[in-house]
């Protein structure tokens, strides 16, 4: 990257303790030095000149109008070079800023009218004055100056077309033209700044460490070093050494310090107001000088030579050398913050730019030293300067070379950056375009120089080509590199692919007895299936961002599945058996809202802590990126160290697991078994002639007293082991049942054999439902279940709770979720014949049937049936209900599967009244809710229609009210209603009535008709 | 096999009534919707209705002559014998259902769309009121199939995060069910939050 350069030019002492780069480069490979070997060093620190143009460095572009430091003569500078021109001959700065008149530095014009690089043009044109104007002009000390340091570019040209005066800063900001180094190109254009190589985007380095200087305002507390310090800091822009070395004073560093603070977005944020703070300490700054750097709060301070300066001192001296090692810099970073990613002051800018540049580089790590590892471009790369906080990431105090980067940067970095990235991809260096696109009127603040010209997202950047292999460890988030899954998923994979197909292959082996070609097609199977494990293992790869998450697999054909971490509805953790013997865990992460299996992301066998941490950092990802909206905050934030806080809702006790043979599925699991068992021996029976012979002979051969015991007996033995068998298959679906509340989700664990982990999200969670059965009935025993949106098929994911007695769940679903308080509405009584007609009457029917056929059969099992329906509907009839509590609804229906849902409010979409003809009869109705979870609606059947009405009314009165008959108002139109009409709005008695004259398509009166039934408030059913 | 809790809609005597959201005693009406829907889906509704009963006409001549002429033993004589009743009751029975039924159901089939709800009424023996709010909507679908296209109707129909909160609008003017489809999109769009 740095080949390109030349060998250094003059020796300097200053460029060679930069040459070595933040991390010990060698010489040759900065740009600076390449530029030193074109341009003459700049002339020495102390240039008075320098000092005004350090001011402008300072102060940045001058802008439309005052700046800062605008020039009290008003003369402004518009745009270009003539002005510069012509200011120059009148002996004024740059920007009509005459010298002596105070105020403001002047600028140098830079080489590109052929000057030799470093001179400075103002001290030739009247040296007489510059000198004492310096003085003035030097807030403080030495101005950072080294802009003078020919600088990117001999194509600096006036720092700014146009603009004015930098920033004010006390005196010596003249008029001063701040720009950012352009390219050459007229002040308007801000080139690239820190740019590579000779084409050096103009006037960096004055203008850069001008404009730093604005934009981090004048070194804290501290004299301005001028360029001095920014010996290096001059070169800074462009590396070139013109940057007379020495310690720079303050105001280097102080640049440097701001610099230095930048990339604070990078990171975990140093707060802005850290600013000066690391200014202050900046103190170790390269130059030595105690540079107050003060970084503007924020403030951006001049940043050219500045940019050195806080190169340096983000980086440290080079290696080996004094320095600062870089702090960030807050306000840098905030810098950069408005420019989207790009945080951080010109360390971005250049190390944007020439991030950006990069994609291509590949690891950062490949660079070798020089910023940071800015591996993750991510920022990087479009966003002009998009500089993320790889760039020179504070920390490192003292020399800390590239990798971690922080060496003796300034200059070098500006350089290095130049000579790494090359120009700014987009062409500006943060800020550039800015000093285009923004005027006086939007301010001198260091902050307006960055703002948001560039359009960038904050808070996001586009990902750079490297972001997936990279570590990016500015980030927030760290960017964790592709992950492989365990070793050990090469066993678990063929293993469990293996069980499906073992039995058929066993049998087909023992029959074929060991046929060779069977055992050598066997053996391939395996052989394949153990290989496709081993290419597995190899070809996953997943990767965490900082919002998505990538899974990589596939030798031939590849396929990149990303979830953006928003989308995350859960992650589930599961090992079975095998897997926890081997001590490894799969991840399932549900992307979406009932999604299939394809569109889940799913990594088999992971460790099992690895699969922990997944889970945690994921849903703790998610968590902020929702929460925030934006994919970096506060770096400094720190991502729950360790883990978030647990709350133990539910662990289950020993007893209830007996309530397993209070369930008729597990009641019904020996019997499952023994059709299984059956369905084997039927389809290998016809295999094993040899056997069934045997087992027949057997038969004919034993008593027959035996056999009927047998075959009596064992049923039997059977029913009665069926609560043992439950209790057995329960205990093992629901070992170490655990409700856990963590991060706003619920979390349940269960399984024996396999281990299954559940992650509900708390916001996705609309509400619960208890169900149970008459044997549970018995016990008052409940089941907990979630009503969750999005769940899809996957039922048997919301199931919250294993049965247990009433009153202990009713005291978890209120710690953990929310308790229904009020009762349920009684249905009315012919709810009650309708229950019984329904659940008789199917069942007359059959035994009317069979008496016709004169089966007998049929006769007596309708006849069983129907007097057990006598209760059963009774039972139905009971548990109708709905209810309201003001936050949730409740309805309750069913008696063999008793549930009673309660919804909150805010979940309830809509209602649905449906009425039969014999519910119009009887007034009834059933009023289905319809939610947008769970089951998708939960019906109160055979409710009162005006009594349910007017509950929908009460729950959600905006969507009913206006649709309601007004009492009072309807005129009293006796109605052929009679008592027993329903109340419905329009019996079919009455169809032409008020129908008459409406038209198809003219609204009518609504309430002219059915007056007869609105006319007096019908009572609840109840009464009946 | 008691249901508990029991069901208190009733205070005990002496206690203070719980603090019910809905009073007992509470009733309401809901008015019809004002809109109706073309009349020409009673034609639809007729034509539907004569292919199904032709159909199911055949069909149940088929079963008939099959009862009538198969020899299974477990048919009882009289059903043998008077198998030809059943279509003959079955023709009748289509006859007065397609004379009936698409009359019935244009009187009781009307919509409404307000300002944040759709509301309809459907059905003609069972009958079916629905709200949904607009606001919660997902999708608007109108469609036509083909007899509807002969009509000059459509189908509005509109689906919500439930899929039993989805209300579907028969009969409708096909250019009316065009406009509206594209105004509640509109409006669906602009008002919805979150549509779980």
């Amino acid at each position: 990257m740095n080949d390109e350069h030349e060998s250094p030019g003059p020796p300097d002492p200053e460029r060679e303790r930069w040459a070595r780069g933040p991390a010990g480069h060698t010489a040759g490979r900065y740009p600076y030095q390449w530029r030193q070997a074109q341009e003459p060093a700049a002339p020495e620190p102390d240039r008075p000149q320098d000092a005004a143009v350090s001011e402008r460095a300072r102060w940045g572009p001058p802008q439309r109008g005052q700046g800062p430091g605008a020039d009290p003569s008003g003369v402004r500078h518009e745009h270009g070079m003539r002005d510069a021109l012509r200011n120059e001959s009148a002996g004024r700065g740059p920007q009509g800023h005459v010298p002596g008149q105070g105020s403001g530095p002047v600028w140098e014009r830079r080489p590109e009218d052929g000057r030799p690089a470093g001179e400075n043009p103002v001290q030739d044109r009247s040296g007489a004055q510059r000198p004492s104007q310096e003085e003035p002009s030097e807030p403080q000390g030495a101005t950072p100056h080294e802009a003078r340091p020919e600088g990117p570019g001999a194509g600096m040209t006036t720092p700014f077309a146009g603009t004015d005066a930098g920033p004010a800063d006390a005196p010596g900001h003249g008029s001063t033209r701040w720009g950012p180094p352009r390219d050459g190109a007229d002040g308007g254009t801000p080139g690239p700044r820190p740019q590579s190589g000779p084409e050096v985007p103009g006037a960096y380095p004055q203008d850069a460490w001008a404009y730093e200087r604005a934009r981090w305002g004048p070194p804290q507390g501290g004299a301005v070093t001028g360029p001095s310090s920014s010996g290096g800091s001059t070169s800074r822009s462009d590396g070139v050494g013109a940057a007379p070395g020495p310690a720079g004073p303050a105001y280097g560093q102080d640049a440097a310090a701001s610099e230095r603070a930048l990339p604070t977005s990078q990171g975990p944020g140093s707060t802005q107001d850290s600013g000066p703070d690391s200014r202050a300490e900046s103190g170790a700054h390269s130059a030595g000088a105690g540079d107050k750097a003060e970084g503007p709060a924020g403030g951006q301070g001049p940043y050219p030579q500045d940019a050195w300066a806080y190169e340096r001192a983000r980086w440290g001296p080079p290696q080996g050398g004094p320095g600062s090692g870089s702090v960030p810099h807050p306000e840098i970073a905030s810098r950069g913050d408005e420019v989207g990613a790009a945080s951080g002051a010109r360390p971005q800018d250049a190390a944007a730019s020439e991030r950006a540049l990069p994609a291509s580089q590949g690891p950062v790590s490949a660079q070798g030293n020089g910023p940071p590892p800015r591996g993750e471009s991510t920022s990087r790369s479009d966003v002009a300067g998009g500089a993320s906080g790889a760039y020179p990431r504070e920390a490192a105090e003292g020399p800390v070379g590239p990798a971690g980067g922080q060496g003796p940067y300034p200059q070098d970095a500006w350089a290095y950056e130049r000579a790494r990235w090359g120009p700014p991809q987009g062409g500006a260096y943060p800020g550039q375009v800015q000093w285009q696109a923004q005027g006086p009127q939007n301010g001198w603040g260091p902050q307006s120089q960055w703002g948001n010209a560039h359009g960038v997202p904050e808070g996001h950047h586009p990902p750079g080509p490297r972001e997936w292999w990279t570590e990016e460890a500015s980030q927030p988030f760290t960017s964790e590199s592709g992950r492989r899954l365990s070793p050990r998923s090469m066993v678990v994979g063929p293993i469990n692919q293996l069980r499906s197909i073992l039995l058929p292959i066993l049998i087909g082996l023992v029959i074929g007895g060991f046929n060779p070609w069977l055992l050598a097609a066997t053996g391939a199977t395996v052989v394949m299936l153990l290989v496709g494990g081993f290419v597995t293992w190899q070809t996953l790869r997943y990767e965490i961002t900082d919002d998505r998450i990538e899974i990589r697999k596939g030798l031939i054909r590849r396929e990149r599945r990303t979830i953006p971490l928003e989308r995350i509805r859960g992650v589930d953790v599961t090992s079975s058996l095998l897997h926890r013997m081997l001590g490894v865990s799969v991840v399932h992460i549900e992307a979406a809202a009932g999604s299939m299996a394809t569109e889940d992301g799913k990594l088999d066998a992971v460790d099992a802590a690895e699969a922990d941490r997944l889970r945690g950092e994921l849903l703790r990802r998610r968590a902020v990126l929702t929460e925030t909206g934006e994919a970096r905050t506060e770096g400094d934030e720190e991502p729950a160290a360790a883990e978030p806080e647990t709350v133990t809702y539910f662990e289950m006790p020993r007893s209830w697991y007996l309530f397993g043979a209070l369930s008729l599925a597990h009641l019904l699991t020996p019997f499952a078994l023994l059709a299984t068992a059956i369905g084997l021996l039927q389809q290998s029976a016809a295999q094993m002639e040899a056997a069934t012979d045997t087992v027949v002979g057997w038969i004919d051969a034993t008593d027959r007293a035996l056999l009927t015991t047998l075959a009596i007996g064992i049923p039997v033995a059977l029913v009665l082991l069926m609560p043992v068998f439950a209790v057995v298959s329960y205990t093992v679906t629901n070992w170490g049942f655990t409700l856990k509340g963590r991060e706003g989700s619920l979390v349940a664990e269960r399984g024996l054999l396999t281990r299954r982990s559940v992650t509900l999200e708390k916001r996705r969670i609309r509400g619960h439902e208890l169900q149970d059965n008459p044997l549970e009935r018995t016990r008052s025993a409940v089941r907990l279940r979630a009503i969750v949106t999005g769940l899809g098929e996957v039922a048997t994911r919301a199931v919250l709770l294993p049965t247990g007695p009433r009153p202990q769940v009713a005291s978890v679903v209120e710690r953990a979720l929310d308790r229904y308080d009020g009762g349920l509405r009684r249905h009315p009584r012919a709810a009650l014949s309708r229950r019984l007609i329904r659940s008789v009457g199917p069942f007359l029917l059959t035994g009317a049937v069979g008496v016709a056929l004169d089966w007998n059969w049929l006769v007596i099992a309708s006849a069983v049936m129907a007097v057990l329906g006598v209760p059963l509907g009774i039972d139905r009839y009971r548990s109708l209900g709905h209810g309201y509590d003001g936050a949730y609804v409740s309805v309750r229906s069913g008696s063999l599967q008793r549930g009673q849902a309660v919804v909150e409010r805010s979940a309830v979409i809509g209602w649905t009244w449906t009425q039969t003809l014999f519910q119009r009869r009887s007034g009834l109705a059933n009023l289905q809710v319809t939610v947008g979870a769970g089951a998708g609606g939960y019906t109160a059947q055979d409710a009162s229609l005006p009594g349910s009405v007017a509950f929908a009314a009460d729950v959600t009165p905006a969507m009913v009210r206006p649709f309601l008959v007004e009492r009072g108002t309807s005129s009293a139109q006796p109605g052929p209603s009679g008592a027993g009409v329903s109340s419905a709005p329009e019996g079919p008695e009455s169809p032409t009535g008020p129908e008459g004259p409406s038209n198809p398509t003219a609204p009518d009166a609504p309430e002219r008709r059915d007056a007869h039934d609105g006319e007096s408030p019908r009572t609840a059913d109840e009464d009946r | 096999m008691l249901n508990s809790p029991a069901h208190d809609d009733r205070p005990e005597p002496g206690e203070e009534p719980r603090e019910p959201r809905t009073e007992e005693g509470h009733t309401a009406e809901l008015r019809p919707p004002l809109r109706r829907v073309s009349g020409r889906a009673v034609g639809v509704w007729t034509v539907r209705m004569v292919i199904g009963v032709a159909l199911n006409l055949v069909f149940v001549s088929v079963v008939a002559a099959m009862l009538a002429n198969l020899p299974l033993p477990w048919i009882p004589d009289w059903l043998s014998e008077n198998a030809r009743v059943l279509p003959i009751a079955y023709g009748i029975y289509g006859l007065l259902k397609i004379a009936v039924v698409p009359s019935w159901r244009y009187r009781v089939h009307r919509w409404e769309v307000g300002e944040d709800v759709i509301y309809t009424r459907a059905g003609w023996i069972a009958r079916a009121w629905q709200l949904v709010p607009v606001n919660r909507i997902q999708t608007v679908d109108h469609t036509q199939a083909m007899l509807e296209r002969v009509f000059d109707v459509a189908t509005l129909q509109v689906q919500t995060a439930s899929y039993a909160g989805s209300s579907t609008i028969e009969g409708l003017d096909a250019e009316e069910a065009r406009v509206l489809s594209e105004e509640l999109a509109a409006r669906a769009a602009t008002l919805r939050d979150d549509a779980t």
